[in-house]
């Protein structure tokens, strides 16, 4: 389990990390969800003991990192994309890193194998892709067969493969019981890979929730067909529900089920080419939940307009 | 989902010094450049310090009654190491430095987060990889020094002060490595690290040696090379053992103020 416990984190006069609380528990893909900016990484990073706090403190497994004895075998870490020298190969970063935690020689293997870097083993690392140093850094976190681990923006620079490779890993992971925390700021990433979100926004803890509970406040939409719009959209206005006409000229129903539509239509005799449930996109989701939130959580406007603000209205 | 029997075989029960040794041997020993500057340093070295050697005997017969005087063969062969004045204490700063210039610092700190400790066992690693070089070095070019001195007064290791100087110099090496490995702590950036160090060492002896008060004499490339190295002392020069403690004072300091700063810090 992981805990940050009011941490503020700040660099010169910017404020990256405010007062921040959530915990992250075991058996599950906890998503670490926010824009560019938001403070994902900072609070990473003091959970590795890597930036010391202004306030607050992180626990690993109810420790500060420092006073972890056998830090790798608790918890690993995979934050930057390239974290080993460029003039050493593959294997000797990991079996350096492997003697400081006195970590069997065999779990190199085992972890190079695991990521598919063993035809690679001993280039120098230098000369890895994006990719096979993600699968490096994977490959790191993973060598200590720690039950925590933490991911920030693991999946820039793989390939779909990879990146299909890295939800399985993740899931595997959570399911033998791990805690496992995975930053994105792609919340389309998180639909698959998260089980649990913390949403952050400014340093701020905006939402924590299951991904369940993010999906069901989406609204419910319809995507409608029909060779008569101007009617349907009449007919359904009157039963309640909201139309919007889309610009290929399909109807967006809220408000309404397909049924209740299709019943209103066959009333009315009318055709139908074209009856879908849809959600809203994800992004709107997320825009509309930290919008949401961030009010709630101040009771007023905040000052609007830094980028990456979660709190920036949508034009409307 | 921990895997127990792995974790039954753990000699104690935290990560020490030995561990972070261990790992700091792996680093050091799989990087093929600071091998290869090792081994170019002991070629250059033995050869410079032979032609020196050569060089200055066959001036000999043709020397004032002054140079005669001071004739310090043991410290003509030790000019073998002054390659080692640059070469050295860049070795030390990179040591450090690379780590944050790569990225692999965070790697490092994560598995060791008592971050003191990562320099305790550089200290200990890379010290221990350089005197062995330096001391090959010195004594390879001494023996091939002397025989090369032809009709010049000779030095043997037997001789009063000879053994002495041959030892402390290499030792001396160790000290400036470590002096740069603790600048490259306080600096964290290879250039700077290395600009502070020849400004240290080069420039502001340069600099004292205008004022009077013989302050030059604390530099430590002056040290080495009149003081630790010499086995006949020239007026006006620090002692050879207040000399070493002198260099060892400078290497405490830096790298005491880096375990500090590494402490502070955030990586």
């Amino acid at each position: 389990m992981i805990q940050v416990l009011g941490v503020t984190k700040r660099y010169g006069r910017t404020t990256a990390v405010d007062d921040l609380t959530f915990e992250v528990d075991a058996g599950r893909v906890t998503g670490f969800l926010g824009p560019n900016g938001a403070g994902k990484s900072t609070t990473m990073r003091v959970i590795m003991g890597f930036d010391n706090v202004d306030a607050g403190h992180a626990l690993v497994a109810g420790l500060r990192y420092r006073d972890l004895d056998w830090p790798l075998r608790i918890i690993g870490a995979h934050l930057d994309v390239k974290a080993f020298h460029p003039g050493r190969s593959a294997e000797d970063h990991l079996l350096a890193l492997a003697a400081a935690n006195a970590i069997d020689r065999s779990r190199v293997t085992t972890v190079l194998d695991l990521v598919g870097l063993t035809s690679v083993r001993d280039k120098r690392a230098g000369r890895f892709s994006t990719g096979m140093a993600q699968r490096l850094g994977i490959a790191a976190a993973l060598l200590g067969d720690p039950g925590i681990l933490l991911f920030d923006e693991p999946i820039n620079g793989l390939d779909p493969e990879g990146i299909r490779w890295f939800r399985q890993l993740v899931r595997g992971l959570a399911a033998e019981g791990r805690t496992v925390l995975l930053s994105s700021h792609l919340i389309s990433e998180m639909a698959v890979s998260a089980d649990h979100l913390v949403v952050i926004g400014r340093g701020h803890l905006v939402a924590e929730l299951s991904m369940a509970e993010l999906m069901a406040r989406a609204p419910r939409l319809v995507r409608v067909r029909t060779p008569e719009p101007e009617r349907l959209t009449g007919l359904l206005r009157q039963a309640g529900m909201t139309v919007a006409t889309q610009p290929d000229a399909s109807l967006s129903v809220a408000g309404g089920t397909a049924e209740a539509i299709a019943a209103r239509a066959a009333e009315h005799g009318i055709a139908l080419h074209e009856l879908a449930p849809e959600h809203a996109s994800l992004e709107d989701l997320f825009m509309q939940l930290t919008d949401d939130e961030a009010q709630f959580r101040t009771g007023k406007p905040r000052s609007a307009g830094a980028p990456g603000s979660m709190n920036r209205r949508r034009a409307s | 989902m921990m895997d127990i029997a792995a974790h039954a075989s753990r000699r104690s029960d935290r990560y020490g010094l030995r561990d972070v040794v261990r790992s700091e041997w792996t680093k050091l020993a799989s990087l093929r450049s600071s091998r290869w500057t090792l081994v170019a340093f002991a070629l250059t070295g033995v050869t410079l310090g032979v032609a020196i050697s050569a060089v200055s005997a066959s001036l000999w017969p043709t020397a004032s009654a002054e140079t005669r005087a001071h004739w310090d063969p043991t410290n003509n062969t030790l000019a073998g190491l002054i390659p080692g004045y640059l070469v050295i204490p860049v070795l030390g700063v990179l040591m450090m430095t690379s780590e944050y210039t790569s990225g692999s610092a965070r790697s490092t700190f994560a598995a060791v987060p008592r971050r003191p400790l990562v320099l305790a066992a550089k200290s200990i690693v890379f010290g221990g990889a350089v005197l062995a070089t330096v001391e090959v070095i010195t004594f390879v070019t001494f023996l091939a020094g002397q025989a090369v001195m032809g009709s010049a007064p000779h030095a043997t290791i037997g001789q009063p002060g000879v053994l002495r100087a041959l030892l402390l110099s290499g030792a001396f090496l160790v000290l400036m490595g470590l002096f740069g490995l603790g600048l490259g702590v306080i600096v964290r950036r290879s250039g700077a690290a290395v600009a502070l160090y020849a400004a240290i060492a080069l420039v502001a002896p340069m600099i004292l040696s205008a004022f009077p008060g013989n302050l030059w004499r604390f530099g430590p490339i002056m040290i080495l090379g009149n003081s630790v190295g010499a086995v006949r002392l020239l007026p006006g020069v620090l002692s050879p053992w207040v000399g070493f403690g002198v260099m060892t004072l400078y290497t405490v300091v830096s790298l005491a103020v880096g375990a500090v700063l590494l402490t502070q810090r955030d990586v």
